[in-house]
């Protein structure tokens, strides 16, 4: 049974389309963590037939996706996936990537934009920012990894069980990886699609992740 | 003795009355109150006899008393300021735990 964990800010008007191509590519159980968005996400969720939780405060990604994969787990997910709600994402890549994991007996496969068919990526993020963070990122999880603060990945029951995202914002990006290497999960690079049409995390957001991982090491 | 001498005085006594108070009510283990006891009685001995801070700072290769002070100061602060920023993520993950727990048992209820 395959489960996709959306983690929806703010997304009332792209998460009914987000969620109808999940249906279409033939996924069931689309679990949308709404983070305590201001506007009509939740409702517009719930409309479009996905099952629904909702963080009453804005508590960051990380936490949204905590929370999604234990709901998962509690109702016999095998597969998780992880997706976003911008619509930066292609359902198609899940199954690809499900097949991967399935053929080389893989723990989690996690999504890499510079192996695929990424377009559009801002060129001081693909020149500058993306080959930091993938510097920082290497060094804080010890994978090298060609891609760094992709949401897109699948874990598998038992990754997901022996994963527990602690941290609440994006940081989650690099512990995951993290929790990886600690725990000897078999994982791979998969090629995905990513359509930008924000810029997303900047310099400020890079400083905010190192910071949350400093801190982190300090927090048992 | 100097009005800022007497002033600084009542306030270490004060101060060391609370921490002795917070040690009393178990806020605060034995080994910070040790740690405060000290850090007072030190910035009181450098208050009521500058002399002996400017001998202090001179041995470890500093030039004047007021300078080691406010050296030890900074780092007391960044150090305390550290610790807070410790304690408040550790408050945020606490915040999550509960928001996912009450996201859980509204989903069960549905």
């Amino acid at each position: 049974m395959v489960f996709i964990v959306v983690p929806a800010y703010n997304e009332a008007k792209k998460i009914g389309r987000v969620i109808r191509d999940l249906f279409q590519h033939g996924y069931e159980n689309v679990v949308i963590v709404d983070d305590g968005s201001s506007d009509d996400t939740y409702v517009e969720a719930k409309k479009s037939g996905a099952s629904v939780l909702r963080h009453e405060v804005n508590r960051g990604q990380g936490a949204a996706l905590q929370t999604g994969n234990e709901f998962a787990l509690a109702r016999g997910a095998r597969l998780i996936a992880h997706f976003d709600a911008d619509e930066q994402m292609n359902a198609g890549d899940i199954g690809g990537a499900i097949e991967k994991m399935r053929q080389e007996n893989l723990d989690v496969v996690l999504g890499s934009r510079f192996l695929g068919r990424a377009t559009g990526i801002p060129w001081t993020k693909k020149f500058f920012i993306l080959p930091l963070a993938r510097f920082f990122n290497n060094i804080f999880s010890g994978l090298k990894l060609t891609d760094a603060h992709n949401g897109f990945r699948i874990l598998s029951r038992r990754a997901a069980e022996q994963i527990i995202i602690a941290q609440d914002g994006m940081a989650h990006n690099s512990e995951i990886p993290a929790q990886i290497k600690k725990y000897n999960l078999r994982y791979a690079e998969h090629p995905v699609g990513f359509a930008y049409d924000e810029y997303g995390q900047g310099m400020d957001g890079g400083m905010k992740i190192l910071r949350d991982l400093l801190f982190g090491r300090f927090i048992k | 003795m100097i009005l800022f001498q007497i002033f600084f005085s009542l306030f270490v006594i004060f101060v060391l009355g609370k921490t002795i108070g917070r040690w009393r009510n178990k806020e605060i283990g034995a080994g910070w109150l040790i740690f405060w006891i000290i850090f007072w009685l030190l910035a009181e001995s450098a208050v009521l006899s500058p002399r002996l801070a400017d001998l202090a700072a001179y041995s470890v290769g500093i030039g004047r008393g007021a300078d080691l002070i406010i050296y030890i100061s900074l780092a007391v602060l960044f150090f305390l300021f550290f610790r807070l920023l410790v304690k408040q993520e550790r408050m945020n993950r606490d915040i999550t735990k509960l928001t996912r727990k009450i996201s859980l048992m509204e989903s069960d209820k549905k």
